[in-house]
């Protein structure tokens, strides 16, 4: 074990002078290799790796975690099965390939591509669902303005050659009751399916802030939304420890048959799970706040018994967060 | 103000959880603030730490724009009807501090634009390029 470190820690400030031979770079990924699932990156923490090692490290990763289950989004979205986390637009795009491997098969925020990324390039386009955030129901940008939701949406498809949406996601969601009831985002979905190029409709609901008057709170726009019938998929700020009226809204929607998913799950849980020690060791993620949060998310349950959140989206940045927070949705007893 | 945000402990590079950031209390929450408890941000400002932050993206690790990108996320949202920027922001409860505006936060997204090939910053570059335009 101590050789083990002292050659890693040696190849480490080697790599900082030079990229790693060949025979030193195998001899560091056999070490990591043997760490085992979730610990693989650790294992090279400290070696600075070309792009072709990073991929063939991911390669390791990917081995360890396996592939991960598919469930049923909900009861409104019966159609769809779907990974306990999903690719994201933003994604370090080096880390496409490896979540495409791992068996992810939803991309959230497709509709910001500006071209289709090399590693979807071949990759059958029913094999994986997308979502398009349609950004016209923020107060700057003309609220609910019908032709600019329906041209982001065609000129989307046009540039990045995907063919359709599976959801539809008015972006950042309503900022008032009235605003959602006004209901533009959904005629503009209600002609997008007829022509093919959306299936659902959902929200990424942000909660706003500001005067009552204007802006209505998180619990507020999420009973309304659900009270309206018409969103199949919600996507809401979600991690650990956060408000009970807040969770039991989302458990409210859940129940409903809206296919639910949890973002900014580490940025705003990871302060506060770093702080709890013991829950991180209960959701076996000892010193892993990422891994923990997004465990902690996936099984947060509603009233009567079933999880809130079947996905969750996480900003990736490197391979040693793919890992932790990969590893982490890798939960094959969750019902 | 001071320019520099971050707090560089760990000698192999920069410690993400090290980045001084608003708590997940406040309203905006984990954007860069100069120091512990400061609430209001000029934009300016805020803009010139996130630009910072971009120039320290490799190819291996894209964390920190991650975290620009949350910020950004939010700037969007904070566009006004004027099609402008508010010029100072309370982080704590979200709401503008004062009457200036900014056009500011384009330069960033024009830099995120570049970046990620994306078009998640385009309505609103060209909605702030319709208020440029706009004589008055």
């Amino acid at each position: 074990m101590l050789q083990e470190q002292e050659l890693i820690d040696h190849l480490g400030k080697s790599s900082v002078e030079k990229p790693l031979s060949r025979r030193d770079f195998v001899r560091a990924l056999t070490v990591a290799s043997a760490a085992g699932p979730g610990l693989v990156t650790a294992a090279l923490s400290g070696i600075m790796l070309t792009k072709s090692q990073r991929a063939e490290a991911a390669e390791v990763v990917v081995a360890a975690i396996g592939v991960l289950p598919k469930r049923p989004f909900n009861t409104k979205m019966k159609d769809m099965h779907i990974t306990p986390i999903c690719i994201s637009q933003d994604w370090n795009s080096e880390l496409y390939a490896p979540g495409l491997a791992v068996g992810i098969n939803f991309v959230h925020k497709a509709g910001y591509w500006n071209s289709l990324p090399d590693a979807f390039k071949g990759v059958d386009r029913e094999s994986y669902y997308t979502d398009i955030t349609v950004d016209t129901t923020s107060p700057g940008h003309d609220p609910d303005d019908y032709d600019a939701a329906y041209n982001q949406v065609v000129s989307s498809l046009q540039n990045n050659g995907l063919k359709y949406y599976d959801i539809y996601r008015a972006h950042y969601g309503w900022h008032s009751v009235a605003s959602y009831q006004k209901g533009t985002s959904y005629k503009v979905f209600q002609r997008l399916k007829r022509e093919g190029k959306v299936r659902h409709f959902g929200v990424s609901q942000h909660p706003y802030h500001g005067p009552q008057e204007i802006y209505s709170d998180y619990p507020t726009i999420i009973d309304a939304e659900i009270l309206g019938g018409n969103v199949e998929a919600m996507q809401v700020w979600f991690s650990f420890d956060e408000p009970a009226a807040v969770q039991d809204a989302f458990a409210k929607a859940s129940k409903s048959g809206i296919g639910m998913t949890a973002m900014k799950v580490y940025s705003r849980g990871a302060g506060k799970m770093q702080a709890d020690p013991s829950r991180m060791q209960q959701l076996g993620a000892a010193n892993q706040p990422g891994k923990a949060c997004i465990r902690q998310v996936l099984t947060t349950n509603r009233p009567d018994g079933k999880t809130i959140f079947k996905t969750c989206v996480s900003a990736l940045g490197n391979l040693q967060a793919f890992e932790e927070n990969v590893s982490g949705a890798a939960l094959h007893h969750i019902a | 103000m001071p320019r520099t945000i971050l707090r560089t402990g760990d000698p192999s590079g920069i410690n993400v959880m090290s980045l001084l950031l608003s708590p997940v209390e406040w309203a905006y929450f984990a954007f860069p603030i100069p120091d512990n408890g400061v609430s209001s941000v000029s934009t300016e400002w805020l803009v010139s730490s996130l630009l910072e932050l971009l120039d320290m993206v490799t190819d291996a690790d894209t964390s920190l724009l991650q975290r620009v990108l949350h910020v950004a996320h939010m700037l969007v949202t904070m566009q006004g009807t004027d099609r402008l920027w508010p010029d100072e922001i309370d982080l704590l409860n979200g709401c503008s501090v004062g009457a200036g505006r900014s056009l500011e936060p384009l330069k960033l997204f024009v830099r995120l634009k570049e970046m990620l090939d994306t078009t998640e910053f385009d309505l609103a570059l060209n909605s702030a390029q319709i208020a440029m335009n706009t004589p008055g």
